[in-house]
């Protein structure tokens, strides 16, 4: 319709259009409608790729030339017959016909193309989204298995400090709490100040210390500037806490954890190493290295690409090294 | 100095109703010649006589003089062209006439070479027609026998109805003032009008058609 009215003021033969010139446009776009959809609907979508487009060109030029010549000869001749009381002739030479039909086509078959490439666009936006979402949702059921996990293993260490009847054990349990507020509000987000995540892991240190003793020979390091920094909450404590779980639960004479971390410029290496130890008190069944799993997962989501992660698993000690870039 | 643009102008033999191109319809690589044309005619009591134009009289009188640009411009046109000579009420109308052949028929357009006063003591005609804007007028030629022609005018008024009413598309100006109007299609345009409804008698006014009876 917008095209008609285009070819109307084009077409016409005075000022403004006469019936004449209604009559004329509407015949004109009749011959190369056919022409136009034929291209769209069959030349394009069967043989459109690189593969076939010299096929396609030669069609295209065929279906071109033949309503071309039905155009050019509708008018010249064909139209004295069917409408006899209506004068026109065909304006143009056949080769402005065909000049003419190729350049409609082609702007048709851009908007076609356009509009293809917009909706593909969308989909694929859409796919993003629901990709995203998903995304989303399963961090949401990863955190929600790590908390469970981390607060597992604490209240083991805490039941084992009631059986011993540990006189640090209320101090223990404010700070246990102090985590769960951690875990249940600011580890909501996908990303934290890393700034948080260290405090955590400081406060995480110094409960675990507390049950065990001075015979762990705990080393921490930390260099760099942790200010301005963000990254996912809960990637770190995990392999603490599994540190802690595996190797200050185990052959306490022996037992150690050394922790180093390295800030550079958009750049975190954290290894930790530890001991290891016999079974744990109260056996996990199958839910056992749960939480590096689920940590794996969400590395995978969160950090595609931009990280690397290596467990070693030793004879005598279990080191995880893990470089994000943050 | 205000120019003239165009003048509608009507030789005796071609009507008020005859159509008007700014535009003529041959052109010097579609011109055709037929010898049945040179002679002359006699129509109604007036004679007309034909001749082409190099061997005219019109050409004769007029070779030493100057002819201007156009007519040198045109010169290969006016190889293939005729003069058509006739007098009317002590005028001497010369016209120039170009012959083409479209889709079986004969076409000429008519356009004027001349128009002098034959009395030589009659005061001098204050408008020199050479001088203003060329316009073409069509006639279908149809050759009857050796020694008749008849001569079929485009149907102005059919024209100017058919434009009218808008059932016809054909560039044209009119003026409203004089209720007059003036074929503009381009000669491509006008050949390919005339090849396809110059078979059609409505295009044609048959009441002022002209048939010519050689007379030697």
């Amino acid at each position: 319709m917008f095209s008609f009215f285009i070819f109307l003021y084009i077409f016409k033969t005075g000022i403004k259009p006469e019936k004449i010139d209604y009559v004329y446009t509407l015949l004109f776009q009749l011959s190369l409608i056919p022409a136009v959809y034929i291209n769209i609907e069959l030349l394009l979508p069967k043989l459109g790729n690189r593969k076939r487009i010299l096929f396609y060109l030669f069609s295209l030029a065929v279906i071109i030339i033949f309503f071309a010549w039905i155009n050019n000869n509708f008018f010249d001749k064909w139209s004295a017959k069917v409408f006899p009381d209506y004068f026109f002739i065909s304006y143009f030479t056949f080769r402005e016909i065909i000049l003419f039909f190729s350049v409609y086509i082609i702007i048709t078959t851009l908007l076609k193309l356009s509009k293809s490439w917009f909706l593909v666009s969308g989909l694929q936006k859409e796919l993003l989204e629901k990709e995203k979402q998903k995304t989303e949702v399963e961090l949401k059921a990863l955190k929600a298995q790590i908390n469970p996990h981390f607060f597992f293993n604490t209240l083991n260490s805490i039941y084992s400090m009631a059986l011993d009847k540990d006189e640090r054990l209320p101090g223990t349990i404010l700070q246990l709490s102090e985590l769960m507020r951690y875990f249940l509000y600011v580890s909501r987000d996908n990303f934290i100040p890393l700034e948080k995540e260290m405090t955590v892991l400081d406060n995480y240190i110094a409960l675990q210390k507390i049950r065990s003793d001075s015979k762990l020979n705990f080393e921490i390091k930390r260099s760099g500037e942790i200010n301005g920094q963000q990254i996912a909450p809960l990637v770190l404590i995990t392999f603490l806490e599994n540190a802690f779980k595996h190797g200050a639960k185990g052959d306490s004479e022996k037992s150690f954890i050394f922790l180093n971390t390295i800030i550079e410029k958009n750049k975190l290496i954290f290894s930790i190493e530890n001991n290891k130890g016999y079974v744990d008190e109260i056996k996990t069944g199958e839910y056992n290295g749960l939480g590096l799993e689920n940590v794996k997962r969400q590395l995978e989501l969160l950090y595609p690409g931009k990280h690397s992660l290596k467990i070693s698993n030793e004879q005598n000690s279990f080191k995880v090294q893990l470089q994000l870039n943050l | 100095m205000t120019k003239p643009i165009f003048l509608i102008f009507f030789p005796i033999m071609i009507l008020q109703s005859c159509i008007t191109s700014l535009h003529p319809l041959v052109t010097k690589n579609t011109a055709v010649t037929d010898s049945r044309l040179t002679g002359t005619w006699n129509s109604d009591g007036l004679d007309y006589t034909i001749q082409k134009v190099f061997e005219s009289d019109f050409y004769n009188e007029r070779k030493d003089a100057s002819l201007g640009p156009p007519f040198k411009r045109d010169s290969i046109l006016f190889s293939k062209s005729y003069v058509i000579h006739y007098m009317k009420n002590k005028i001497k109308y010369d016209l120039y006439g170009s012959m083409i052949q479209l889709n079986g028929e004969y076409f000429m357009n008519f356009t004027n070479a001349d128009m002098n006063q034959d009395d030589t003591t009659a005061i001098e005609m204050e408008v020199c027609p050479t001088c203003l804007l060329q316009t073409y007028t069509i006639a279908r030629i149809r050759f009857s026998n050796s020694n008749t022609i008849k001569l079929d005018f485009i149907d102005g008024d059919f024209l100017y109805k058919q434009i009218n009413v808008g059932r016809m598309k054909l560039k044209h100006e009119t003026d409203e003032l004089y209720d007059t109007f003036l074929i503009t299609a381009s000669t491509y345009e006008l050949q390919k009008f005339i090849q396809k409804y110059g078979n059609d008698d409505r295009f044609f006014d048959k009441e002022n058609s002209v048939t010519l009876i050689r007379k030697s």
